[in-house]
């Protein structure tokens, strides 16, 4: 009736993407990089080297060395496993806690959900950096603090999610067809509800982790995540710092991995994001 | 006399994908001041676009064409923006359907109305509030003044379309262009639109109407052109298309229109004479009863609203019993609570002599295999996810048919609903909506149901595919012996798919009965009214014939 | 339907359903920050460490007079339910307690560095919503390759950790061609470069917010029906579809208040520029929890400002939440 009905609907667009095709890449590489460093480099990452300070990148050095000498290529390849750490380990929990909290809002009647609401409306209510922040205030700096911490800003986006998508697919007409069928409700649930609601809180989930990996630099960077001598690409932007005004590739290569990785994830999420709406027609 | 609208070999191609799609294939058509020229066809036939190509509407994609396209005497072929906005709203003025998402719903109605007199300086700006009054007035809207501060959700449906019309023809222009006007809206407000078009018509205004409802047409068009993939198939004044139809395309569309005459006859024949509907016995075995039925909602700061109030009747095997009243009128609700989905606040439902009151668990899911559902709108009662395999499937698997079972008796149901067993991997986005509408059907049949409620199952289809659905909703009774709770707002369809009806009015049953004598010999005002309402293809053989205008 | 009188009155009520609905607002906000107050005050004393080592701070040789001075000072031997009772009686009167490091009133150390993060924020936050506006403007509905150009650069706004961009910066305009001062919040000039890092994320996610908006919009009824009465292009735009796709944005705006005082304590470090974000790590590092909380609360309460400010937005702009009766 109107001119889009014309306009034929492409289900399935293959069209080539080199900017997802290289994502994918990299975050392949990148992952590689956290659980076999040694595919890439066989440099010791904290071998300090007071000759070879500040060396630029070339010759023995690919990308040069940092303030005591030690080579930024193996510290950079070494660095992807605790940043990726962070950011799977901090996105897991945060999807764990959110979505048992989820659950509960819209399956505990009003009450339930009014008081679980109102907890996450308290966690949204300070700003995600602060909430970490209060969290290593609390539980003193580290790794594990940093996966815990930055899980506590993911997981109320999670569960609201979580909450909506269940209420949402629960009033949808499929689900009363399927009632009208007669199946018994936790069939309704494992049949339907689940299925349905998997896809979009996965996406969050993976698109989080982009976030996580770069508040969790942002932390170190802060001096409030990993301690020395760690190598984690945050913690070594952070100590480049003293240092820009003569030697500027500390500063630069830790940064590129970081934003790369981060970038690559987000264009990963915003696909899976597109085919998952593509397929449910929403 | 100059027609006002002149087209010759009109085509629009839009290149969205590699391939450019030809939206309008060489259309040639003239309207004349004064006359009604309606376009008529399905959806995808190209009426829109060819609307929106007279005033450039057609989107930024479109590419338009023709050897001729003069509107009010320009040519407008290639016309600059700023001579377009000459044109629009000042010569021609354009009606969309729904006036809740064709007027801005963050301005009022009365804003609205005004950018019309304001783009064109139609009167001074201090005159403004005035003129549009006048014109809400003009087009019988009740305090204007009040009305002219509201914005559109505060109205209702009729009173927003009148609110459109008045800024369409604020600037009283000779070409008034209305896209589907009427509809989103109930039948008795219908009328009332259409009664205002005429009225404009009346007034000198030429009037392009476009609708996929030929009785609609039939009220209104002096000529009709029936368009069909981009292509006029036949054109000419009303009272022949309607009532000598010369191209099969349009035979199979005045066929397909569920009308008096028609009772008893399959709608989807392809050529000649009616062939008659083979009908099942209706046994005098009750397979549902629903005993005074109640049902209130209350909302927060609003007073309880009665969707349902004593409603009673019983359903035999093998009948069709009609529920038609407008929007609101609880026929909806009624089917929930029919279908064990909603409790009743007072009185029960039995299903099979059992009341979904009295069980539970096991026992209540097992009675809903005996009440299946079909929806409006099929693809929102789909899994997304699931293909059509799943879909059909699930109800063998919820009554326990062995799996090695299954896929004999999926094809069995698809064979059933007309559907070839080459779909059953498609998801529902994947369907057309007649085939989405036979899918849910074969669902709904898989547990072997004694009724199916059918709530508005063909309102969102094409009058040909519409006639398809009913008639094999017909054969299927007849082969199985299946009662059907048919809820619909469309008087003729009610009147051709059942034996007897229930009219329903704020949650009350007005009247019921034998649908043929309550159709016939209405007692209650209400039922009269709505009858009155209802557009009829014979309204255009009452008028006078015109000449023919169109080109050949 | 009705007479004008009862549309009078349904107006008046309309208005009162406003005031009440936005009065519910206020009073969950008051929730929503009591619930922070409490959980704040928990997680301070479920800390591990001895908060009067925490209050005297460099001293290596805590006397027991001093210890048993602190403990009296800050009421520490009384149970945590009249602790907590008295946190709350000294918030409602506004006094935020003390700082154990800096040994001042809170408020004040607060109130000291209040106005140069405002400044940064304000900036940022202005400049974000120009920029994003007249990128969305300019690039909707146009060509493919200037979406996908503009697009791109949109993105990886966003994934550009803050930190890293405030580094790049530095390293090109203020060590390679000294166009800006390194260090330092004094004046104009230092201003640029944080107020840029801190804008970066902000205006990658409002314009693609903005543009989607804006693209939605232009495809509606509404606006064609617009367009059919002949006005102008820009008529269209500002008049009718710019509204529309504010409302989006604006759902944003809660979030963005997060982003940027997040984003501001880390560029103020990056700057080494004065303000809360400083404030705030020193806070952490001398284990300065008074500090810590009443920074939070700030923030907290910030927020919440900001989100009250989205509710009247929205029911300003959008007609449809200002009445409970519609006819549909």
């Amino acid at each position: 009736m109107t001119v889009i009905d014309r306009i034929p609907v492409t289900t399935a667009r293959r069209t080539w993407r080199p900017g997802l095709v290289l994502s994918f890449a990299f975050l392949i590489v990148v992952v590689l990089a956290a659980l076999v460093p040694h595919l890439f480099t066989h440099v010791d990452p904290d071998a300090a080297d007071p000759a070879a300070t500040l060396l630029g990148p070339g010759g023995g050095h690919p990308l040069g060395t940092d303030q005591n000498g030690r080579d930024l290529f193996a510290r950079i390849v070494h660095g992807a496993a605790p940043s990726l750490l962070i950011g799977l380990g901090a996105s897991a929990l945060g999807l764990a806690a959110g979505t048992v909290l989820g659950v509960l809002a819209a399956q505990s009647g009003r009450i339930g959900d009014e008081l679980v609401s109102r907890l996450l409306d308290v966690l949204l209510s300070i700003p995600g950096l602060l909430l970490v922040i209060l969290v290593v205030a609390v539980l003193g700096a580290g790794t594990g603090t940093s996966v815990v911490g930055l899980a506590v800003i993911v997981a109320p986006a999670n569960a609201r999610l979580v909450r909506g998508e269940i209420l949402r697919i629960r009033g949808s007409a499929f689900v009363e067809a399927a009632h009208a069928l007669g199946w018994p409700r936790w069939q309704v649930v494992l049949r339907h509800v689940v299925p349905n609601a998997v896809g979009p809180v996965l996406v969050l989930a993976t698109i989080s982790v982009g976030g996580t990996i770069s508040a969790g630099a942002s932390l170190s960077f802060l001096g409030l995540g990993p301690q020395p001598p760690t190598a984690e690409w945050g913690a070594m932007l952070a100590a480049s710092r003293d240092y820009f005004a003569v030697a500027w590739w500390p500063a630069i290569f830790p940064g590129l991995a970081l934003t790369a990785t981060v970038l690559a994830i987000t264009v990963t999420g915003g696909y899976l994001q597109q085919r998952l709406e593509g397929r449910a027609g929403r | 006399m100059t027609p006002l609208v002149d087209v010759h070999n009109l085509r629009v191609t839009f290149r969205t994908g590699r391939r450019p799609v030809a939206a309008v294939r060489g259309v040639s058509f003239t309207v004349d001041p004064g006359q009604c020229v309606a376009i008529v066809g399905e959806s995808g036939s190209g009426k829109s676009v060819t609307a929106r190509s007279l005033i450039g509407l057609a989107g930024a994609r479109a590419e338009i064409g023709a050897d001729l396209l003069r509107v009010d005497s320009t040519d407008i072929r290639d016309l600059p923006e700023r001579r377009w906005r000459a044109l629009r709203g000042r010569r021609v003025g354009f009606v969309l359907q729904d006036a809740l998402v064709s007027l801005d719903p963050l301005r009022t109605v009365g804003a609205e109305v005004a950018e019309t007199l304001r783009a064109h300086r139609i009167v001074p700006d201090a005159e403004i509030d005035e003129r549009v009054v006048a014109l809400l007035r003009t087009v019988g809207v009740p305090e204007p003044e009040a009305r002219a501060a509201q914005y559109p959700h505060q109205l209702s449906g009729g009173l927003r379309q009148r609110a459109l019309i008045a800024s369409a023809i604020a600037a009283d222009p000779a070409l008034l262009i209305a896209d589907e006007p009427t509809t989103a809206l109930d039948v008795t407000v219908q009328a009332q639109i259409l009664d205002l078009l005429a009225e404009r018509k009346k007034a000198g205004t030429a009037l392009l109407l476009i609708s996929h409802d030929l009785a609609v047409v039939a009220q209104l068009a002096d000529h009709i052109l029936v368009m069909r993939d981009g292509e006029f198939v036949e054109q000419g004044p009303a009272s022949d298309v309607l009532g000598n139809p010369q191209h099969a395309y349009t035979r199979r569309l005045l066929a397909a229109v569920p009308v008096a005459h028609a009772r008893g006859t399959r709608l989807s024949v392809a050529e000649g004479q009616p062939v008659a509907q083979p009908r099942g016995p209706v046994s005098d075995e009750v397979v549902l009863e629903a005993k005074n039925l109640v049902k209130t909602f209350t909302l927060p700061g609003h007073p309880v609203l009665t969707a349902v109030r004593d409603v009673s009747f019983r359903l035999h095997a093998g009948e069709t019993l009609g529920i038609v009243g407008e929007s609101g009128s609880g026929k909806t609700t009624a089917g929930r609570l029919l279908l064990g989905l909603a409790r009743p606040d007072t009185g029960s439902v039995e299903v099979d002599g059992r009341s979904w009151q009295d069980i539970d668990g096991p026992a209540r899911r097992a009675l809903r295999r005996r009440i299946q559902v079909i929806y409006q709108d099929p693809l929102s009662s789909f899994d997304p996810r699931h293909p059509v395999r799943r879909i059909v499937g699930e109800p063998l698997a919820v009554t326990g048919v062995p799996r090695r079972l299954r896929g004999e008796r999926l094809r069995e149901l698809l064979d059933q609903v007309g559907l070839d067993t080459g779909i059953l991997d498609r998801r529902p986005r994947e369907l057309s909506g007649g085939q989405r509408q036979r899918v849910a059907i074969a669902r709904a049949l898989a547990p072997q149901p004694r009724v199916i409620v059918c709530d508005e199952p063909v309102s969102a289809l094409d009058v040909s595919i519409q006639a398809q659905v009913l008639d094999l909703l017909a054969d299927l009774q007849a082969r199985l012996g299946i009662a059907y709770v048919f809820i619909s707002h469309h008087l003729g369809v009610i009147y051709h798919v059942s034996d007897r009806v229930l009219v329903m009015k704020d949650g009350q049953i007005v009247e019921s009965g034998n649908v043929e004598e309550i159709f016939q010999e209405p007692a209650h005002d209400y039922t009269r009214r709505l009858l009155a309402a209802v557009p009829t293809l014979d309204s255009a053989a009452l008028r006078p014939q015109e000449t023919h205008h169109a080109r050949a | 339907m009705t007479t004008v009188a009862p549309v009078r009155v349904a107006t008046a009520r309309r208005a009162g359903s406003t005031a009440r609905a936005i009065g519910r607002r206020v009073l969950t906000s008051v929730l929503v920050l009591w619930g922070a107050v409490t959980l704040a005050f928990l997680a301070l004393h479920l800390i591990p460490g001895n908060t009067v080592d925490a209050v005297a701070g460099g001293t290596t040789q805590v006397t027991p007079q001093l210890r048993a001075q602190i403990t009296a000072e800050y009421s520490l031997d009384r149970p945590l339910v009249v602790q907590y009772l008295q946190y709350l009686g000294k918030l409602v009167r506004g006094d935020l307690g003390d700082s154990y490091a800096l040994r001042m009133p809170v408020a004040k150390a607060i109130g000291q560095q209040l106005g140069s993060t405002m400044i940064l924020l304000v900036t940022a936050t202005v400049f974000a919503i120009l920029v994003s506006v007249v990128i969305a403007l300019l690039t909707a509905h146009r060509r493919r390759w200037i979406r996908g150009l503009f697009s791109g650069l949109e993105v990886t706004g966003v994934a550009v950790p803050a930190f890293w961009l405030g580094i790049l910066l530095l390293t090109v305009f203020s060590f390679q061609l000294h166009w800006f001062p390194a260090i330092g919040s004094a004046g104009i000039a230092g201003l640029v470069l944080p107020a840029l890092t801190l804008s970066a994320a902000p205006i990658g996610m409002l314009t693609q917010v903005l543009r989607q908006g804006l693209e939605r919009v232009l495809d509606e009824p509404f606006v064609v029906t617009a367009r059919s009465r002949g006005i102008s292009e820009a008529a269209v735009r500002l008049r009718h579809v710019l509204r529309h796709a504010v409302l989006p944005v604006i759902t944003l705006a809660g979030w963005l208040a997060g982003t940027m005082i997040g984003g501001a304590v880390v560029v103020e470090q990056v700057f080494s520029r004065q303000g809360l974000g400083r404030l705030t790590v020193n806070a952490v590092g001398h284990k300065d929890m008074p500090l810590v909380l009443g920074i939070v609360l700030i923030a907290a309460l910030f927020y919440v400002l900001v989100n009250i400010a989205i509710d009247v937005a929205y029911r300003l702009i959008d007609p449809r939440l200002r009445s409970e009766d519609t006819t549909r």
